[in-house]
């Protein structure tokens, strides 16, 4: 499985990673980074083909909402979730309408991490 | 819609920094934090989204270092030179410092106040913008916690809200 990672934190994207590696059911994954909407916009246009793409929402260039809504003008239907610190209730409805499987809120713990992403496997 | 923002009590900001770090995080009422001419450390703010300052938070340069060590597993060590040395060691520390509060600023949203986003984090030493350290002097409500990051030290953290 190959998956996209999209995060303007370095630090972040390692910890995503990390948590990716946890999940049971996985597998082999293979990673590929982006640090902005624009850059992910960019490798999905070039024919990088993620199985699923994980993306914060507040990135310098373009945000993630902007990422996913790009996509799907693109006809690109790849999942998508966001893992960021926003949490309130209207952007996740935001971020659901355009198209988004999941929200999941920064800190998140490891069994977190699992519970979502096991029901995509 | 009312633009007073909450201001995280002690707890919150514990149990939100524990399972971001994955680590023991105790937090505790402490004195002002004194910023001299000569202080390191890192101030931060929070912004509305159509760019109104609301939230300055300061940290010292121990907290900087041991929050930004803490989040991506960096050696203690490293955290400790830059206490001794009185100036961060790795750019590193302060990059996952940001990060980390870009997180935390989710304690400052409500359900009756405009979203707030992570801005920026300025280097102290260094230049701020007026704007911060003027809500920093005026502030709405202040509080300053002593936190310890398991393993890595402690330092002080300051909320300031407009």
């Amino acid at each position: 499985m190959k998956i996209l990672v999209v995060d303007d934190s370095k630090a972040m994207r390692m910890i995503v990673k990390r948590n990716l590696s946890q999940v049971p059911g996985f597998g082999d994954i293979e990673t590929i980074e982006a640090a902005s909407g624009a850059e992910a916009l960019e490798l999905v246009r070039g024919g990088a083909a993620p199985d699923l793409i994980l993306s914060d929402w507040n990135m310098p260039e373009m945000t993630g909402i902007e990422f996913l809504r790009a996509l799907r003008a693109d006809g690109v239907l790849i999942p998508f979730g966001f893992v960021t610190s926003e949490s309130q209730p209207e952007m996740r409805a935001q971020g659901i309408e355009a198209g988004a499987a999941f929200l999941l809120a920064k800190p998140f713990t490891p069994d977190d991490f699992s519970e979502i992403l096991s029901s995509m496997v | 819609m009312p633009t007073t923002y909450p201001m995280p009590i002690q707890e919150a900001v514990r149990d939100m920094l524990g399972d971001l770090v994955g680590r023991g995080i105790a937090v505790d009422k402490t004195s002002p934090l004194e910023l001299e001419d000569d202080t390191v450390g890192a101030v931060s703010d929070l912004i509305t989204d159509d760019g109104n300052l609301a939230v300055v938070l300061v940290a010292d340069l121990a907290l900087v270092a041991a929050l930004g060590a803490s989040l991506t597993m960096v050696p203690a060590v490293i955290v400790q030179e830059s206490v001794r040395k009185n100036r961060f060691e790795e750019e590193a520390l302060v990059e996952n410092y940001g990060e980390i509060v870009n997180i935390i600023s989710r304690l400052f949203n409500s359900a009756s106040t405009p979203h707030l986003r992570y801005h920026t984090t300025y280097l102290l030493p260094g230049e701020v913008p007026p704007e911060v350290s003027k809500l920093r002097e005026n502030h709405a409500a202040r509080r300053t916690f002593a936190v310890t990051v398991e393993g890595y030290g402690d330092g002080k953290l300051e909320l300031s809200v407009g």
